[in-house]
């Protein structure tokens, strides 16, 4: 399992968190700034957030759990990927984001759930991604 | 609308941690999950066997004895992890068995220092 959550967070989190991160140090360059309200005060976290969680829902949608739990799982899963995706596009409806400071700490709480979730999805394909 | 919407997402996701928490739980209780686990790494293993036995008899019936020698030194090497993974996949999967008939008959789970002594026991051998 150790490896597979490795595989997880190397492959899918932190390739995904790259961008955020190169935007960060090419605003440290350029003098800009770079603390959490510059860099993801536009809800950007929102998007890897999307991006990491749903591959990890499949695992559970795909494995071999009962079928309720799946379609408990299933729409749950996408009633929150809909959300998130509603969210980010709500904010960035603004011409100019009123807030970025919320929207920052929305994201990272947002993230960090998702973060648990997906966790626990590649927990649980463990035993069924290798059949 | 940005917190309401923050809001119902952030209840969302926990109902989901919740459901696949449940999942988890379910999986770890369904005893087959480990047989199957294993069956697919053995599946896997037999198919690297049979690659790499392809790959040596390709390279046996060459011409280039230098390439025979680096291939049979490759092949041996797989040989012999693939032969160490079967024994550590047997052992873990009697462990896991040993653990089930426990469970079937009531009895309480075996002591730390038991599978710590067991599990040495494995890598000696």
């Amino acid at each position: 399992m150790a490896e597979r959550l490795a595989q997880w967070y190397v492959f899918g989190v932190a390739a995904s968190l790259l961008p955020l991160l190169v935007d960060a140090l090419v605003r440290l360059d350029d003098g800009r700034p770079a603390g959490l309200n510059a860099v993801l005060g536009h809800g950007e976290l929102l998007l890897v957030t999307g991006a990491i969680a749903f591959p990890a829902f499949g695992m559970v949608v795909m494995s071999d759990v009962s079928r309720v739990l799946r379609g408990c799982f299933g729409g749950l899963a996408v009633l929150t990927e809909i959300l998130v995706a509603s969210l980010y596009a709500s904010i960035n409806r603004e011409v100019r984001v009123s807030n970025p400071h919320s929207v920052a700490v929305q994201s990272v709480v947002l993230f960090l759930v998702m973060l648990a979730i997906g966790t626990v999805c590649v927990a649980v394909a463990r035993t069924e991604a290798t059949l | 609308m940005n917190q309401a919407l923050f809001v119902s997402a952030l209840v969302s996701a926990i109902l989901t941690l919740l459901v696949s928490l449940q999942a988890l739980r379910t999986e770890r209780r369904r005893g087959g999950n480990h047989l199957r686990w294993t069956r697919s790494r053995i599946r896997e293993l037999q198919g690297d066997i049979s690659q790499l036995v392809e790959e040596w008899t390709v390279v046996r019936d060459g011409p280039d004895d230098q390439r025979r020698v680096i291939f049979k030194t490759e092949v041996q090497g797989g040989i012999a992890k693939a032969r160490r993974a079967l024994d550590e996949m047997e052992a873990d999967f009697d462990a896991q068995a040993a653990e089930r008939a426990r469970r079937e008959r009531g009895l309480p789970p075996l002591a730390q220092n038991d599978e710590s002594s067991h599990s040495s026991d494995t890598g000696a051998a």
